[in-house]
């Protein structure tokens, strides 16, 4: 073997070595950032958020102006105007921090609007306007479910 | 003639380098192991696996080969062996609270977790201290279970109480309280089991079109994000978990000039509902920047939307 063929094949090992050195010492990215899973709120507050470990879930319930300024412990009678909104995501465990939940992808998106009927009178009105979910919720018993328990959440104890 | 002459160069070279050597290596002083104040008393199965990752730095156990000993090199190991005392020592782990154990404990798995622990140029030359996956998952195991039996004594920030007091609410390095946040967009929403708490983080405008290009390394000037943290209260019968009391609303804000030293980010907690500035002075940022580190992948953010590729 001559000296010049000796030579180039130190560099090559070398550089080789160096390569999978360099790449062995990079951040171990087992994941990429995701923008379709931030929900644009637009002009809605959030009134409170809650988590479920049972069905893996993160929720946050959005209102608007009037409906985020009912204060947390008013006996509330809904006025028209007021808008929720209920977002739930699936809940992921946080790849930077071993110990902590995020927010993943959303699952479902409900809407309840304080509505006036042509009667005059005051009614809510119900609307899912993004799912994933097979099980739609469909239904007057259920729809009325989901009014009353978006409608009764506290607002959080702010700032 | 020249062969003669180029080798006695080359041995005078070579005596001048040994005694260099030997007067730097006597001339500095030695790395030394100093007693123990209360060790750390985990499990058996917990303790072996961190005497043989992490005692050699992180302890006051520090075994070292004859070669380590030779400077320049011992300069290098006493001054990162030092700093990994600083850090975490394993030695004086009766001079923590136990809410403090557990803190360092999840950071530590943390950095394991992440394969930044031990350092890759120590396993180089102790192969041995690197971790199966099954010494990792006992280690994280461990970590749960204790801070599940702790749950009943949660680890909350030791706040001044200040109701006599006028309320300041600017950090030492000079970021004040601002409410602004609550008319932001939120980026992601998080919990906690390993401290307790459940938090929303919002971004303004700036931090949120960053997160919708995925324009976070680095993140763009002015963007700021603010994280309101709150302890996680009771389970209702469908298994939902809402916040409990408010415990502390931190900021990050984006100015890579004004806040150079930590990698252009500028940190601020205000805690409890008196929003109490946390950090007694300017170096408080150093030991937010060190954690936030682990979070370098998305520009030293720990919460913003992500899934695997």
């Amino acid at each position: 073997m001559t000296r010049m063929r000796k030579k180039r094949i130190s560099y090559i090992f070398l550089t080789v070595s160096l390569s999978l050195y360099l790449q062995a010492c990079g951040d171990k990215s087992n994941f990429q950032v995701s923008p379709e899973d931030l929900y644009d709120s637009k002009d809605l507050h959030v009134i409170t958020t809650w988590f479920n470990n049972r069905h893996q879930t993160i929720s946050i319930l959005y209102g608007n102006e009037q409906a985020a300024s009912v204060p947390a412990n008013d006996i509330h009678v809904h006025q028209v105007g007021e808008r929720y909104t209920l977002v739930t995501w699936h809940q992921q465990g946080n790849p930077l921090w071993f110990g902590g939940q995020i927010t993943g992808h959303i699952t479902l998106i409900e809407q309840v609007d304080i509505n006036t009927l042509a009667s005059g009178a005051i009614e809510p009105h119900y609307n899912v306007t993004y799912s994933e979910r097979t099980d739609s919720i469909s239904g007057t018993t259920l729809e009325r479910e989901r009014i009353d328990y978006i409608l009764s959440r506290k607002k959080i104890e702010h700032l | 003639m020249y062969n003669a002459a180029h080798k006695k160069k080359v041995v005078v070279i070579l005596i001048i380098s040994v005694v260099a050597v030997w007067i730097l290596t006597t001339l500095t002083p030695p790395l030394t192991n100093p007693p123990a104040t209360g060790e750390f008393d985990g499990p058996d199965s917990v303790q072996r696996i961190l005497k043989h990752a992490c005692y050699d730095c992180h302890s006051n156990h520090t075994k070292l080969e004859w070669y380590h000993q030779v400077a320049p090199l011992s300069w290098k190991i006493s001054a990162d062996v030092l700093e990994a005392r600083r850090h975490l020592n394993f030695s004086h782990w009766d001079s923590l609270s136990a809410a403090d154990q557990r803190a360092k404990l999840w950071y530590a798995v943390n950095m394991v977790e992440q394969g930044r622990m031990p350092r890759r140029d120590y396993t180089l030359l102790h192969p041995s201290a690197k971790l199966s996956e099954r010494e990792v998952g006992a280690l994280k195991n461990y970590i749960v279970a204790l801070t599940n039996t702790s749950k009943t004594q949660p680890g909350k920030p030791i706040v001044k109480q200040v109701s006599d007091q006028p309320v300041v609410r600017e950090s030492p390095n000079g970021i004040q309280y601002f409410s602004d946040y609550l008319h932001w967009k939120v980026i992601v929403a998080t919990n906690r089991f390993d401290n307790g708490t459940m938090r929303v983080i919002y971004g303004n405008d700036i931090a949120v079109k960053a997160v919708q290009e995925g324009n976070i390394n680095p993140w763009p000037n002015g963007a700021a994000i603010v994280k309101v943290v709150w302890d996680a209260g009771e389970q209702d019968a469908d298994g939902n978990i809402y916040p409990g009391a408010f415990n502390n609303v931190q900021f990050m804000i984006r100015d890579d000039e004004r806040f150079k030293r930590t990698e252009g980010w500028g940190f601020a907690r205000f805690n409890t509902s008196h929003l109490v500035p946390y950090g007694k002075n300017v170096s408080f940022e150093v030991d937010c920047m060190n954690c936030h580190r682990l979070a370098s992948a998305n520009g030293f953010v720990f919460d913003i939307p992500t899934k695997k590729p």
